[in-house]
């Protein structure tokens, strides 16, 4: 818009110059004609000094800016003044004689010369523009003015004069501008915004093609708004109830701000509904000054911005939903982590290079180590030798293969050196660059379950096996030699078979508890009883087998309260345990203490000395009153430290299973399922060779606990 | 009168596996562990014509006898029958052939069914009491 401003302007200068230039040359041709006069009264009266003005002409037409031409009725040169020497190149000599049409440089339409010279012969004066050749060749455009000079009679044309300005400068100029304009106007019309100019009163002066073609969507440019029309007439028009109101008022004050130079430029973006739609436009207000008198002329552009805010709209929705995710994904990380610090399953996280990125406190827990100080080992430092083949079958198959392979057993040793036998899983994580999950399940108590069953069956074996092979020797002696045999020898081989019989009834029994306990699934029976008095029956009952040894038994029952609610024959059979096998581990001349103290007795704090050594074993609320406790002494070998976690395992003998000391491995454990089941429990505490003492507990039936 | 060096840890059966083959006519010589076999072999000049030993029988370091019994020079050109539980069968089968061996528990007969079939590998004729 600026451009074709200033274009306006330099054409209105020009032709406010052309103008006076034509001023001056039509003065300058009357001075000719006065000239011309004077030339003939002088070539009438021969003296040239006696008309003083014309030597002042002479100087006025050899200083003139413009062309001058004199040609003869045939249209021969007669004269050129300097200027016409300085722009076309040809000296007075070289003109005269020659006719104009030396300048001719065939751009002129014939039609021109035709006219010029049909008005010109009839005595007309002709101006137009011609675009002639200087003698160098080059082009120029001038303006010229031509016109006969008839004698004094009148009818005849004497001369012709021609008066010419040049004016390629403003041909040039003028060009330019048509260029500019028509860039210009390209420009505004190419744009798809929707362009309007104003003046100070905001009448719209110029509106650009799209002003037309989209007027209709916007409230805010309503659709007679056009040339002529006062811009801001028609926004303060808006419905002050419409929802474009507020747009319409917002966009008036901002163009008033502009015109009054109040602020350069303003802009706002707005919605427009319609209908369902809604499309967003951004209006653009501009201003710039007329070169003429400095007036104001506001440029108003609307814009659509819909899909630009649409764009905008659904980066943020999507910057949104991408924030969401990520705040998703990491609660899911945290929940994760959560979990696999919590577990109590050994997990670790390998890269695709067998590199650990990740322990879990279990982990590091189960191998002795400081939080994630393995990072960065390889995963097959943590696995001994042995393992090594079937842990690298199983990584290629993790990673070649998507059907989840069965786990391998391995053994791993831990920082202090110890191993431990584990069930190792590997999954790959699909989403995670070949990282692999390695779940370790340590078996290790499994394999010591297995152990201890396989030691079982061979010791049960080897018991079993010798009470029979005696059986059958003394049986198949008797059988082959029974002549041969004394009376005596037979008794003896009798006896022998009975008592080898009697030892196999015995480890029957020992393993038929066992099975049979586990059958009962935690079944109680229902029958009230007195402890104290199981215990006296059994003690009464082993006195003889104890006094075989030399062993005493002393027995001390404390206060009441030994009464329970269950299975006689369960308490019988945990009496019958311990004090067996306080004999059988408790030498010749032995002696073995038991004491009961009733739930009564508990209450106070005053037990029996024995009692501090279980201080961390029994329950919270042993001085609730509730529990009886039973303590079983002996002065006997004593149970190796080694022993004392184990002693109530299943099948575990510990070190009486190198000693000639008979026993299944079964009767410990059988005492403390028995207890439990009764919500009672067992604890031992043994210094070597100092004997052992066991000490249990059991909810006493009382008169309160029946209702 | 074919000598057996007897070796058995349990007395019970010690006294029983004795005393069946006494009746059999054997002389037999009873060490109750692993090292009075050892002892006697070194010891004694009346070489027994068998050893007949249960193999789970240790020596004083603990080593197991039958290591011993199949080793040591004492013993050379010495037959001997194992008396094997079953659960240490596969023990015994890689140190020993087939017949060195009788699965407890066993019947008089078998014992001495095994001893003789031995013997008469060994010194190719028929020895009995």
């Amino acid at each position: 818009m600026q451009t074709e401003t200033t274009l306006r302007q330099q054409i209105a200068e020009l032709q406010d110059q052309l103008d006076s230039r034509s001023k001056a040359l039509t003065q300058a041709e009357a001075q000719i004609r006065l000239l011309e006069a004077r030339q003939v009264c002088l070539r009438q009266q021969n003296g040239a000094e006696k008309f003083p003005e014309l030597c002042v002409l002479s100087h006025v037409v050899n200083r003139t800016p413009a062309s001058i031409i004199v040609t003869d009725a045939e249209g021969e040169i007669q004269y050129v003044n300097p200027y016409f020497t300085k722009l076309t190149g040809y000296t007075l000599s070289e003109s005269l004689g020659n006719t104009p049409r030396m300048l001719k440089s065939g751009l002129n339409p014939p039609h021109v010369y035709a006219d010029l010279w049909a008005t010109i012969t009839s005595g007309q004066q002709w101006e137009g523009e011609l675009h002639n050749c200087k003698k160098d060749g080059s082009l120029y455009w001038e303006y010229a003015r031509i016109a006969p000079v008839q004698d004094d009679s009148g009818g005849n044309i004497t001369h012709f004069i021609a008066v010419k300005e040049d004016i390629t400068a403003f041909k040039q100029n003028e060009r330019h501008l048509r260029e500019s304009e028509a860039f210009v106007h390209a420009t505004l019309n190419a744009l798809s915004a929707q362009i309007a100019i104003l003046d100070a009163e905001g009448t719209i002066i110029a509106v650009n093609t799209a002003w037309h073609a989209v007027t209709d969507n916007t409230q805010a440019v309503p659709a007679k708004t056009d040339v002529g029309v006062n811009y801001l007439d028609v926004l303060r028009g808006v419905d002050p109830l419409s929802e474009d109101a507020v747009t319409a008022q917002t966009i008036m004050r901002g163009m008033n701000a502009v015109i009054t130079g109040e602020r350069d430029s303003f802009s706002l973006e707005y919605p427009c509904r319609n209908g369902q739609e809604t499309r967003w436009y951004i209006v653009r207000v501009t201003h710039f000054r007329t070169g003429e008198d400095n007036a104001i002329r506001v440029v108003v552009a609307h814009e659509d911005i819909t899909e630009r805010v649409m764009a905008e709209k659904m980066l943020a929705d999507s910057n949104k939903r991408l924030e969401a995710t990520v705040k998703t994904r990491t609660k899911q990380l945290q929940r994760v982590n959560r979990r696999l610090n919590n577990v109590s399953t050994p997990i670790l996280l390998v890269n695709a290079e067998g590199q650990i990125d990740t322990t879990n406190p279990a982990f590091d827990r189960r191998m002795g180590y400081e939080s994630q100080a393995l990072l960065g080992h390889s995963l097959w430092d943590i696995f001994d030798d042995d393992s090594q083949p079937a842990l690298m079958k199983l990584w290629r198959t993790v990673h070649t293969s998507e059907i989840p392979r069965s786990p391998i057993e391995a053994c791993l040793t831990t920082k202090d050196g110890a191993t431990f036998e584990a069930e190792v899983s590997l999954s790959l994580l699909p989403e995670n660059a070949g990282h692999v999950v390695c779940t370790l399940y340590d078996i290790s108590h499994l394999k010591e379950v297995e152990r201890l069953k396989d030691q079982f069956i061979s010791v049960a074996s080897h018991d079993l096996r010798t009470p029979v092979s005696a059986i059958l020797l003394s049986a198949s002696t008797i059988q082959h030699y029974y002549d041969r045999l004394s009376d005596e020898r037979k008794r003896e081989k009798v006896a022998q078979i009975s008592e080898q019989a009697e030892r196999l009834k015995e480890l029957m029994t020992a393993i038929l508890d066992v099975s049979r306990f586990d059958a009962r699934h935690g079944r109680r029976g229902d029958t009230i009883f007195d402890t104290g008095q199981v215990l006296e029956i059994v003690a009464n009952e082993l006195k003889e087998q104890a006094a075989l040894k030399g062993q005493q038994i002393e027995v001390e029952i404390n206060g009441g309260g030994t009464h329970i609610i269950g299975e006689k024959s369960d308490i019988t059979r945990v009496w019958q345990n311990l004090l067996s096998n306080a004999i059988k581990y408790t030498g010749t001349n032995g002696q073995i203490k038991v004491k009961l103290f009733g739930a009564n007795e508990t209450a106070n704090p005053h037990h029996s000395p024995e009692l501090g050594d279980f201080a961390a074993h029994l329950p919270d609320d042993i001085q609730s009153g509730q529990y009886m406790i039973g303590v079983i002494s002996d002065t006997g070998h004593g149970i190796p430290e080694e022993d004392l976690p184990h002693l109530f395992t299943r099948f575990y003998r510990g070190w009486a299973a190198e000693s000639d000391i008979k026993g299944t491995g079964l009767g410990l454990a059988l005492t403390r399922d028995l207890l439990q089941l009764y919500e009672g429990d067992i604890a031992v505490s043994s210094k070597e060779a100092n004997g052992a003492t066991f000490c249990f507990w059991l909810p006493a039936h009382t008169a309160e606990s029946e209702t | 009168m074919t000598r057996v060096l007897l070796g058995e840890d349990n007395p019970v059966l010690l006294r029983e596996i004795a005393h069946a083959l006494e009746i059999h006519g054997y002389e037999v010589i009873q060490a109750s562990e692993g090292q009075c076999i050892i002892n006697y072999l070194s010891e004694s000049d009346r070489k027994p014509d068998i050893i007949v030993s249960d193999s789970t029988l240790k020596d004083a370091a603990h080593q197991p006898i039958s290591h011993y019994l199949t080793t040591s020079e004492a013993v050379h050109g010495i037959p001997t029958l194992f008396m094997v539980a079953f659960n240490a069968i596969s023990d015994i089968r890689s140190m020993t052939r087939n017949d060195d061996y009788i699965i407890k528990p066993f019947r008089t007969d078998d014992l001495t069914a095994a001893i003789e079939n031995k013997l008469r590998r060994i010194y190719r004729t028929g020895v009995s009491g």
